[in-house]
């Protein structure tokens, strides 16, 4: 049976700025960091831990690409088998991105529908 | 009107019919053998991540090596627990070798087990520490599954980084 929310590999691409997740039901999802951090789930950038987890804000998606210490991907490390964590140039690596947010942060026509 | 359902009794009639449904019943069994879905073990690895640096090369500091510690170890003894553990905190189960963590409807090793926390799971401190059986038990929830909850022994517990 093929799971959507099982990652088969994840490449993180600094000269693109581009994260590619492929996932065990085919798909490759492909995110720039600019999405990447904007999106963060921690805390801190939600405004409150009453205010973590729950779906992508759509407004997201809009939202241009910057190059800035903030979207600038220093390295990114799995959560043990629960999903992924990214620091950033400016210091920021708070975000813990379980594997079912960053498939439904997928930016691609057919995931947004 | 008799020899019209006589043929129905011929021991050839019914032994044909016999080995017809026999025939069928086994191109039934093998055109199901043959269309069997066999499902893959689940895989326990993470997925694998490959970083693409920036073409500009990054000045490496060489740093002093020294060789590592020698950490004496006690088999079958569970880890430390850690000092830092408060509520509040977000924990991973770690230390487990792959095992999981039991997490339980309350603190002490006789309590029913609600569910197992997977190796790696993260988890945030609600409540606790309860002492009992010897071991200090911390209560857990799911950061985005608040129903993953259940009270765990703080030795296989470490904090990660606020998130």
């Amino acid at each position: 049976m093929t799971d959507p929310f099982r990652p088969l590999g994840v490449t993180a691409d600094k000269q693109r700025r581009r994260m590619t997740i492929q996932w065990g039901d085919g798909h490759t999802s492909e995110y720039s960091f600019t999405l990447l951090r904007l999106a963060c789930p921690c805390a801190e950038c939600r405004g409150g831990h009453e205010k973590m987890g729950g779906d992508p804000d759509p407004v997201l998606f809009d939202l241009p690409e910057e190059d800035t210490p903030q979207t600038r991907m220093v390295k990114v490390e799995p959560v043990g088998m629960y999903g992924l964590t990214m620091e950033w140039e400016d210091g920021h690596h708070y975000g813990i991105f379980n594997w079912s947010f960053l498939r439904k942060l997928c930016p691609c026509p057919v995931c947004r529908g | 009107m008799r020899n019209v359902f006589r043929w129905l009794f011929d021991p050839w009639v019914i032994l044909g019919a016999v080995g017809f449904g026999i025939g069928l019943s086994g191109a039934a069994l093998l055109l199901l053998w043959l269309t069997r879905t066999t499902d893959l073990p689940n895989a326990e690895a993470t997925a694998a991540i490959t970083v693409i640096a920036l073409p500009t090369p990054t000045p490496v500091t060489p740093s002093p090596t020294s060789p590592a510690p020698v950490t004496p170890t006690v088999t079958g003894a569970p880890p430390p627990a850690p000092a830092n553990l408060a509520i509040g905190a977000y924990v991973q189960v770690t230390g487990t070798g792959g095992d999981g963590l039991r997490l339980r409807t309350d603190p002490g090793l006789d309590s029913d087990v609600r569910m197992l926390g997977l190796e790696g799971e993260v988890f945030v401190i609600q409540d606790g520490p309860r002492e009992a059986d010897e071991y200090t038990w911390w209560y857990l929830v799911g950061p985005f599954d608040e129903t993953r909850r259940g009270w765990a022994v703080a030795n296989y517990l470490s904090v990660v980084q606020n998130p």
